[in-house]
């Protein structure tokens, strides 16, 4: 552990910039302040990679090779271009997150959360002008928070193997504008504080406040990325409390556990905008039921959504890893707690993937591979993470 | 090694783009339909305000979604007087032509 914290404090900083950017924009504070913010945010990057260069050497040349060909590559993909990009551009010219209220443009789901198109916005008031290319790049900066915290935990050889697992399961959700790749990473380092400071008793983190603070923004962030941050959220809280009831050990965390939960807030006050303005979430709907009862009852359709979700290669590859890592070292607190919050989530993804409204064939087929990478990235993470503290035997 | 496939095979990638990545209009002719970057050239040229799409532009989603995306701020609006034809598009008899492009048309309703 690097005891002067200075990854975590780097971590803390931008993460409150980029949740401060978020902030401004919604109270509709000058450009001039938004612009400062941005500027703030990038000082640090530069700071990060100033400071002990040679420190973590291995993802300042990894970023600095993916922000290179973000930078060199067009955005035509369609979720980037007509919901995230075109967010971000609409919150550019209007100059307010509040100008979706009048639902232009429908098919680029205005309800959804605005965290990355916000950011990008804000690069682009920063450079004067949008365009196709750069400021795609800023949701490739919302990768660096949690990219710096893991280096505490990770170090040398251990963290080009994370770097691997990022590279292996995010791929090109990296730099082309999609959030799913956020998602998954955001959702993995919000679990691993969860357990840290809930369910590992280990005073060093329990009662280190700023693990608190980096909790808050990263839980924060990650309802505001996408619409399955809340519901991956609510998950890590509902596990993390039916643990802690079967321990009996809720009263010395519920006070902290409440505190973390006002991190629902912000996703709250733009879910309360989107439905005092009639803008409608296409799952969460009146016609939930007339699309999920027809389907419920066919059991060919399970084994179409096992075989989109489950039978995906990196999601085998993680499953397989994480078991060969837990039954080589055995810590059934961690191994319970991954394999609760993944069972829920892969329930709730077969419910989702039920009462869709569009084609059930389609949305399995545009979407199953990118929203199982969350599941690959934390089973990964988790099994390298129990891994590093295993030692070989002679 | 992992990089190297992203870069090659996954992303992409112009070295055309990265020459001039904050160029404004870098990019566009690989991200976008000639047909899209054509009704921004005619918006600009005829400094149109709003605009209304055929029914064929609608029809094509594709088509449809980045004309809108695309020419923010310049709205997508029902009651606009400037509708975009594709080209090989007949106009309705209660409109004039007034701008032929390429790949698209403009009328006057």
């Amino acid at each position: 552990m690097v005891k002067n914290n200075l990854h975590e404090k780097i971590t803390l900083y931008l993460s409150l910039l980029i949740l401060s950017n978020y902030l401004f924009l919604n109270l509709s504070f000058p450009i001039l302040i938004i612009k400062i913010n941005f500027i703030l945010f990038l000082i640090l990057v530069v700071f990060f990679y100033f400071k002990n260069l040679n420190e973590n050497i291995y993802l300042k040349i990894f970023f600095l090779l993916i922000i290179l060909i973000s930078l060199g590559t067009p955005t035509y993909e369609w979720d980037a271009r007509s919901i995230w990009l075109f967010h971000g551009k609409r919150i550019f010219y209007d100059e307010s997150i509040f100008s979706f209220a009048d639902n232009y443009a429908s098919f680029s789901h205005n309800g959804y959360p605005n965290l990355a198109p916000a950011f990008s916005s804000s690069l682009a008031m920063l450079v004067g002008y949008w365009n196709e290319i750069f400021p795609k790049i800023s949701f490739t900066f919302l990768f660096l928070p949690p990219l710096v915290f893991t280096y505490s935990f990770f170090k040398d050889d251990k963290y080009l193997i994370f770097l691997s697992i990022v590279f292996f399961i995010i791929g090109k959700y990296l730099f082309n504008g999609w959030t799913d790749g956020l998602i998954a990473i955001y959702f993995c380092l919000s679990a691993f504080l969860m357990y840290l400071l809930f369910i590992k008793n280990e005073k060093y983190f329990k009662n280190n406040f700023l693990y608190y603070l980096i909790a808050f923004c990263f839980f924060s962030s990650l309802t505001l990325i996408k619409n399955e941050g809340i519901a991956l959220l609510l998950i890590l809280f509902t596990v993390t409390l039916l643990i802690k009831i079967y321990k009996k050990d809720l009263k010395n965390d519920i006070s902290k556990l409440i505190v973390l939960s006002f991190s629902f807030l912000p996703i709250i006050f733009w879910k309360f905008f989107c439905y005092t303005n009639g803008i409608e979430n296409d799952y969460i709907n009146n016609d939930l039921l007339t699309n999920l009862l027809p389907r419920i009852g066919e059991f060919s359709n399970y084994k179409l959504i096992g075989y989109f979700l489950l039978l995906n290669e990196k999601f085998i590859i993680s499953l397989i890893f994480f078991s060969f890592s837990f039954w080589l070292k055995r810590n059934k607190e961690l191994f319970n707690f991954i394999l609760f919050i993944s069972l829920i989530y892969i329930t709730v993804l077969f419910f989702i993937f039920l009462s869709t409204p569009v084609d059930f064939y389609f949305q399995l087929n545009s979407a199953a591979a990118r929203i199982v990478k969350t599941l690959s990235f934390s089973l990964a993470f988790f099994g390298l993470y129990n891994l590093c503290n295993y030692k070989i035997k002679y | 090694m992992q990089i190297f496939y992203i870069f090659q095979f996954r992303s992409g990638f112009k070295y055309e783009v990265l020459k001039n990545p904050f160029g404004r209009d870098t990019g566009i002719n690989y991200a976008l339909p000639l047909e899209v970057v054509e009704i921004r050239d005619v918006i600009i040229k005829k400094k149109v305000n709003n605009f209304n799409l055929s029914e064929d532009f609608i029809n094509n989603k594709y088509l449809y979604q980045r004309a809108i995306e695309f020419n923010y701020p310049i709205r997508i609006k029902k009651d606009s007087k400037f509708i975009f034809y594709l080209k090989n598009e007949s106009i309705s008899n209660s409109c004039q032509l007034i701008e032929s492009g390429n790949y698209i048309k403009l009328a006057k309703c």
